[in-house]
């Protein structure tokens, strides 16, 4: 019982989202026209800093559905006993009622299942599994491009707000199932993990460089597609051994690696060749944003 | 042997930190705010409520509004619960109920709702309820559905549907056993980058998303397990998993859909601020100052959060009622007398015509 | 409008007050100066730390809003430059309202589901009063609070609406607005608004009369309670003065 949150009546009942009793009703079709999407070309974003007023930095990002926003906020002090460099936090959170991607597969073992579950979603304390795996992979990434030398006895704590994903919510229709959870999954993830790099330049935060991040996948053929987007094309998201991997960089210092996320479809095993291949496409294309968020930040210095 | 004290001055913006009285009085005697702004001029509102895709994109969201003023930007998503009405009680006309509002203010910690985001929150839920804006019957679910699942086809049953007359006896037994039903609306409020109070921009962004709330149709189903389609993460194989939920289920036919009826447009909320200046006159041997009490209209900003402490907030709507009115005077020497009062109850009732 | 005061019931605490009225009856406490928590201190003034306790269940964010308009009034009547650096802890703790069914943050699915907590504000701050003077705290001045009720006579548009003074709940639900206004009081007149709280739907001209009705009602209060108070508990207090 939340003491300390307006939830309405003890006997409120959350309802299911069930199905549509038109049968013309039919989900917007999400199918890109794969000649639009060229092979190699990132997908356009929008990017804008400095629009949180009460954080140290903060960058706003929208990309295709997805809006990110994150606010760094740091360096502020800590209380206790003296320590010689920055702590570090990442809290990625989606706003309640938003499709988390995978939603379906991973966070149907805690009570925060939105859209599934029968508690209020106004109501949820704590990160969903999915929330905590961004977080912790953001965190992992952009940690070695701190200095957190430079900051006793301080910490850097970043923010992450999911206003919007890609997909509405999945309803539990059986047959609405082509989406391709683990792809979006990464997908918002690679673009959280540039969003956040640019928050921390905002805050003027002392780092060894950007880090940027690339997401690829290949097929079992052995073609590599950068940047996929959900084509809702059943038989290729079905097709067995396809691998999606999210890699972030620091381009500038002979393109450290500083986090790797793969995700495979089916039970195989992810071969040297592909493993190259997912890296080699993550680094060509973190080095493109890369360039896109330099411009960002040398026009925004005029 | 004399020590000269060195005249030290501070650039306005450390000033405001270190005396933001000083400051503020500063600013005031020369007819401006920090804000730059008139003394009964108010922060321009930006809405953007009929053209955010939350509601049309999220099957679980029934009204949102996106509201701007200055950088501040406050999301509001209203979504859906359900709540058995008792069983003799009949919803007369006169009962009014309100909305749960969870205000969530981003201030780079996380855990529980502080203690201005509970108080905001329920500020909110009395002033609306007050108000009397959302009729208790427009929240009734006057009929259901009844979901049949005949080898996996599930077809949705209305009773005013008389294309179903095929299974209506089915639907007459559960007519007649059938319990009464309403919705419970939640809202929840999230708000980027606070800078000032913000109890009139959670208002404003609660009166918009209720504006564009579309109720639907709901239906029961007799199965109580539901399927749903696993996916294991390390295979392909899928798998049907029950889960145990609750029977009743919101149709997503977007025909069914219906507007939430309002009583009344809900007014505008405006607070003030009442501060004693010094009126230091031109002419050096001209004597005693003049104090006057000022009214200011929107405060905003450190120093006048700080130093303003006799305020007033009001709720007038579009025909000059009053919807609520909150004053306190925290400030013995600059009191919102009874002249101020009206003064300010005017300015807002001008500032609800206009918006 | 009645007044039942007893006020120095609490043995532990430095002034307390139990008051009942209308269907409200609670005991104020009043703990101060004390020593403050470190991150309560406050270098110039007093700072104040206020608690406010539901008849059932814990409180939640109710009692919260109440603090908070509590908090903003006694800021103002208390000399808290008198007590810098230290604490004054007010506690009311409420033993029975007309809203027992409500409990702990959440509001039962009933017809009565409207919530009245402005008039528990009313019977807090009257209830203060006692207990501040009991505790000898500073005032700038005395003040009293009175919660008026209106409601409008629909069928007939232009007769005067019906102003209750200290209404029950019943009268509440048939009321269009209700209004909590405290008055502070100088010289046995009530002088200045302190605090204004209306919710409902009203007008203007009905918000100007019912301010008139309440600076009456006030000031009787003060005239009819609380001096008469202050004048017996100034009597036993020195009792072997005489």
């Amino acid at each position: 019982m939340d003491r300390r949150r307006l939830l309405g009546p003890l006997n409120t009942i959350i309802p299911n989202i069930g199905i549509s009793s038109n049968p013309n009703d039919i989900k917007p079709d999400t199918t890109i026209d794969n000649d639009e999407v060229s092979a190699n070309q990132i997908q356009n974003f929008f990017l804008k800093t400095g629009i949180i007023e009460n954080a140290n930095g903060s960058a706003y990002l929208e990309v295709g559905n997805s809006i990110i926003e994150v606010s760094v906020f740091g360096p502020r002090p800590i209380r206790g006993s003296f320590v010689d460099r920055a702590s570090f936090s990442v809290e990625c959170k989606f706003l309640p009622y938003i499709t988390q991607p995978g939603e379906q597969i991973y966070n149907t073992t805690n009570q925060f299942n939105n859209g599934n579950s029968n508690t209020n979603a106004n109501g949820r304390t704590g990160l969903t599994t999915i929330e905590q795996r961004i977080s912790a992979y953001v965190e992992t990434a952009l940690l070695p491009s701190i200095i957190l030398e430079k900051y006793p006895k301080s910490t850097f704590d970043i923010f992450i707000t999911i206003i919007s994903t890609e997909e509405g919510v999945n309803n539990n229709d059986e047959d609405d199932d082509n989406s391709a959870p683990n792809e979006q999954l990464l997908r918002l993830t690679n673009w959280i993990v540039n969003c956040s790099s640019v928050a921390l330049v905002d805050a003027s935060v002392e780092l060894k460089d950007i880090v940027t991040s690339g997401i690829v996948k290949t097929t079992s053929d052995g073609k590599v597609i950068f940047d996929p987007r959900s084509q809702g094309n059943e038989e290729e998201e079905q097709e067995e051994g396809s691998v999606i991997g999210v890699a972030s960089f620091m381009n500038l210092r002979n393109d450290e690696l500083v986090g790797i996320w793969i995700e495979r479809q089916g039970a195989i095993n992810v071969g040297d060749t592909e493993m190259n291949n997912i890296l080699d496409g993550c680094n060509e294309m973190s080095k493109k944003i890369r360039a896109n968020i330099n411009t960002y930040l040398a026009n925004s210095l005029e | 042997m004399t020590t000269e004290l060195k005249q030290v001055s501070f650039p306005p913006e450390v000033l405001a930190r270190i005396v933001p009285d000083v400051s503020l009085q500063r600013h005031l005697s020369i007819g401006l705010r920090p804000n730059l702004r008139n003394f009964l001029e108010f922060k321009p509102i930006e809405i953007a409520s009929n053209e955010n895709n939350l509601t049309t994109s999220n099957n679980n969201i029934f009204g949102s509004s996106i509201i701007k003023s200055g950088n501040t930007t406050v999301i509001n998503t209203i979504t859906l619960g359900i709540v058995e009405n008792n069983a003799n009680e009949k919803v007369e006309d006169d009962v009014y109920v309100s909305i749960y509002p969870v205000v969530d203010i981003q201030r780079g910690r996380s855990g529980a709702p502080s203690d201005e985001e509970m108080i905001l929150s329920q500020n909110l839920f009395e002033t609306i309820l007050h108000s009397k804006l959302i009729p208790k019957k427009s929240l009734n679910i006057e009929s259901y559905g009844l979901a049949t699942n005949e080898d996996g086809d599930i077809k949705i049953f209305y009773p005013n549907n008389n294309e179903t007359s095929s299974s209506s006896n089915e639907y007459e037994d559960f007519e007649s056993q059938r319990k009464r039903y309403s919705f419970v609306l939640f809202s929840h409020i999230k708000v980027f980058s606070k800078v000032s109070t913000i109890f009139d921009l959670c208002h404003v962004s609660i009166l918009e998303a209720l504006k564009n709330v579309k109720l639907p149709r709901v239906y029961m189903t007799d199965f109580s397990t539901t399927k749903i389609v696993m996916k294991s993460r390390n295979s392909n194989t899928r798998g049907l998993v029950g889960i145990n939920k609750n029977n009743i289920n919101i149709d997503l036919n977007q025909d069914l859909y219906y507007d939430l009826e309002l009583n009344g447009d809900g007014g505008v909320s405006s607070n003030f601020g009442a501060i004693t200046t010094t009126n230091r006159s031109e002419n050096e041997d001209e004597e005693p100052q003049q104090q006057t009490v000022e009214l200011l209209a929107d405060l905003e900003g450190e120093a006048e959060e700080a130093t303003i402490l006799s305020r007033v907030s009001i709720i007038v709507d579009k025909s000059e009622r009053i919807k609520r009115i909150s004053l306190i005077n925290g400030d013995n020497n600059s009191e919102i007398g009874l002249d101020l009062l009206q003064k300010a109850i005017d300015v807002a009732k001008l500032r609800a015509k206009n918006v | 409008m009645s007044f039942t005061v007893k006020t120095s019931l609490l043995e532990n605490s430095d002034g307390s007050a139990q008051l009942i009225t209308g269907d409200i009856k609670l005991i104020a406490s009043v703990s101060g100066p004390i020593e403050p928590k470190p991150r309560q201190e406050l270098p110039n003034v007093a700072s104040l730390e206020i608690v406010i306790r539901p008849a059932v269940g814990l409180s939640g964010t109710r009692e919260k809003a109440l603090e908070d308009k509590l908090r903003s009034l006694l800021q103002a009547v208390i000399v808290r430059y008198k007590y810098p650096r230290q604490l004054i802890q007010v506690v009311i703790q409420f033993l029975s309202t007309p809203l027992t069914k409500y409990q702990g943050g959440a509001y039962s699915n009933h017809k009565d589901e409207v919530e009245y907590s402005n008039i528990e504000l009313n019977a807090a701050i009257n209830g203060c009063y006692f207990a501040l003077v009991d505790a000898g705290i500073a005032l700038y001045s005395s003040f009293a609070s009175v919660c008026i009720s209106l409601t409008e006579d629909h069928q007939t548009i232009d007769e005067e609406p019906e102003y209750i003074i200290d209404p029950n709940l019943k009268q509440l639900h048939k009321s269009d607005s209700h209004h909590v206004i405290c008055f502070n009081i100088e010289d046995k007149k009530a002088n200045k608004i302190l605090l204004l709280e209306s919710l409902g739907d009203f007008t203007e001209e009905q918000l100007f009369t019912v301010i008139s009705k309440a600076v009456t009602q006030c000031e009787l209060i003060h005239n009819d309670y609380q001096r008469k108070y202050i004048t017996e508990k100034i009597d036993n207090d020195y009792v072997w003065k005489a």
